[in-house]
């Protein structure tokens, strides 16, 4: 046995840390110990062994159902004694028969679904729904839509056809998995189906050592939103097998953070602010995830921002939509908006919708979608166009 | 442990967790899906169960149960459909379920024991192959570390570490306090990095 391995560490504070690994401590807490793991060999120690212990249970791959599985057990709750008589005509098998042949794919693939209570309306009559109106819904629905119609066989948005830039593809089939998981809209089987796909597409465009994409002027964009993308189906269905490559996408990114505390488009050039706010917005959604790790990373950007962009308040953003359309701004915007109270932000927060639901195309072969006009237009098309506006609506 | 969960009738209102946080705080897909299960919807059933079938064969592989994972999950399903009339969301779908497969995981536990009384099934259990087997000298080692952990620290380390279960979580499942749970999870980690021989 090691010695250092000894079950009563010799820092007190060394039995806090499996809670700091698993993000179970309170934010100042665990500040604190961050704080004190830098300044203390025995916890840095034990941190790393702990690190890898865990690294090592998670690393086994999990067990799959066989393809019977789930047609045994319907077959075993519909024995007499466990079915309510009254549900139960002769014609349920045929009917469990033909749902499942026409659900083979859709409900093989349900672990993402984000159901809300509009789809159970024998839910929703009991549950109110509180902020989006009825326009933003029927507006969020027509973009899902097109989303479902437009995706490729394979899973992934083709930026090409869509007036992008193909070398996007990672980011530009992301964004729009992001848009379909957490619209505050109903998840069909259709929209189950084209996350589940987009989410392999996205599997399989990760190398072993969790990079996104090929190298590229623009693959840090690609790195932050495809794992942001993942990150988000990890918070829907936490899936403990997926931590492994999600840590390892994540520890890309900050491999390529500057000391200073940003994040160029590619490789670390010159600062680049839309950059570094997408690999914070992926940085703190991992930390909110329980990654807590990389909080000293995401503070360190954060720091970077503030101190180098005072004069950008992401509540207020330069331009609405409606005057050059902005849908990075409305975007970012929007995120900060709709955690405030205040009436000035709430009514900056209607505006930015507004806007963004008059300049949705409602009628032809677009209808659902927002056209490139503003702002990396040329280089995200009308994929990224249309997921912005969706992910600002929501 | 398991004379606690000895009942034949695991859904007493003793088997449903206390709530984690304020009924409705964090939208649970799941509870959705069961209240709809208790309406006749046969659907939202089979999304349930296509949902957490990976879900529930890995909380037993990792208990330690070898080729009857499937066996096992059925059960827990069976009993979480006979359940569907009085399942009330005072937690986290999630935190129920596993409530049940512990209780699936006990039975077993105590037909085992029944087993081997009888000495009938030491020879057939020895020539199954462990669901983990095959995938190399590395699972192995887990597995036999694993193995090594008392069943009560093992019970933490499965519901945290690979259900993903947070803390509280945990202490709603195996009904302990939250302290008991997190000094458990140092004691089986300090014993984990014993048995694998951490570089």
């Amino acid at each position: 046995m090691n010695p250092d391995h000894a079950s009563s560490p010799s820092c007190p504070q060394c039995d806090e840390i499996p809670a700091l690994l698993a993000g179970e401590l309170a934010p100042a807490v665990a500040q604190q110990l961050q704080v004190h793991l830098e300044s203390c060999p025995s916890c840095t120690q034990t941190a790393a062994s702990l690190r890898f212990v865990i690294g090592k249970l998670q690393s086994t791959a999990s067990p799959q159902a066989s393809a019977e599985f789930s047609n045994r057990i319907l077959a075993t709750i519909q024995a007499p004694e466990i079915v309510r008589p009254s549900f139960f005509a002769f014609s349920r098998l045929h009917r469990w028969t033909a749902a499942a042949a026409a659900c083979i794919i859709g409900l093989g693939v349900v672990g993402l679904w984000k159901h809300r209570p509009a789809v159970a309306p024998e839910v929703a009559l009991e549950i109110p729904r509180v902020s989006p109106t009825d326009a933003t819904d029927a507006s969020l629905t027509k973009a899902l839509d097109w989303f479902c119609r437009t995706q490729e066989p394979d899973g992934s948005w083709s930026p090409a056809r869509w007036g992008g830039d193909q070398r996007f593809e990672v980011a530009l089939t992301a964004l729009p998995m992001v848009a379909l998981l957490t619209a505050e809209a109903e998840i069909t089987p259709e929209r189950a189906t084209a996350i589940a796909k987009a989410k392999q597409r996205l599997e399989a465009f990760r190398a072993n050592n969790g990079a996104f994409g090929t190298r590229f002027s623009g693959a840090s964009y690609n790195q932050a939103i495809g794992t942001l993308a993942l990150l988000q189906a990890y918070k829907q269905q936490p899936d403990p097998a997926a931590r492994g490559p999600l840590t390892n996408s994540l520890a890309v990114i900050i491999s390529q953070q500057t000391n200073e505390g940003w994040w160029g488009a590619s490789q670390a050039v010159q600062p680049n602010l839309a950059a570094t706010l997408w690999q914070l917005e992926t940085l703190q959604l991992a930390v909110d995830l329980g990654w807590e790790d990389f909080r000293p990373h995401l503070n360190r950007g954060h720091e970077w921002v503030n101190a180098n962009s005072p004069a950008r308040d992401l509540t207020l953003p330069a331009r609405l939509p409606s005057q050059g359309v902005d849908f990075f701004d409305a975007y970012f915007a929007t995120t900060k908006l709709r955690s405030a109270v205040d009436p000035a932000s709430q009514q900056r927060l209607a505006a930015i919708r507004h806007s963004l639901l008059e300049q949705q195309i409602s009628q032809g072969e677009d209808s659902g979608t927002w056209s490139p006009d503003g702002r990396w237009g040329q280089v995200g098309g009308r994929l990224y166009a249309t997921a912005m506006a969706s992910l600002a609506l929501r | 442990m398991l004379s606690s969960l000895a009942s034949d009738e695991p859904f007493g209102s003793a088997a449903t967790p206390a709530p984690a946080e304020p009924a409705g705080a964090v939208e649970d897909v799941d509870a959705l899906l069961m209240a709809r299960v208790s309406q006749g919807d046969e659907g939202a059933f089979k999304t349930l169960v296509e949902k957490n079938q990976n879900y529930l064969l890995n909380f037993f592989a990792r208990m330690g149960a070898y080729s009857d994972c499937e066996d096992l999950a059925q059960d827990t399903f069976v009993r979480l459909y006979r359940y569907r009339d009085r399942y009330q969301p005072t937690a986290r779908f999630t935190t129920f379920l596993h409530v049940l497969a512990r209780r699936v995981w006990a039975d077993r536990g105590r037909k085992a024991l029944r087993r081997e009384k009888l000495a009938t099934c030491l020879e057939a259990e020895a020539r199954i192959i462990p669901f983990t087997s095959d995938h190399g000298p590395a699972t192995a080692d887990i597995d036999a570390a694993l193995a090594k952990l008392s069943p009560k620290l093992r019970d933490v380390i499965v519901l945290n570490i690979y259900q993903g279960l947070r803390y509280q979580e945990v202490a709603e499942v195996l009904d302990i306090p939250l302290g008991t749970v997190k000094s458990r999870i140092n004691l089986a980690l300090n014993a984990l990095r014993e048995s694998l021989h951490e570089p």
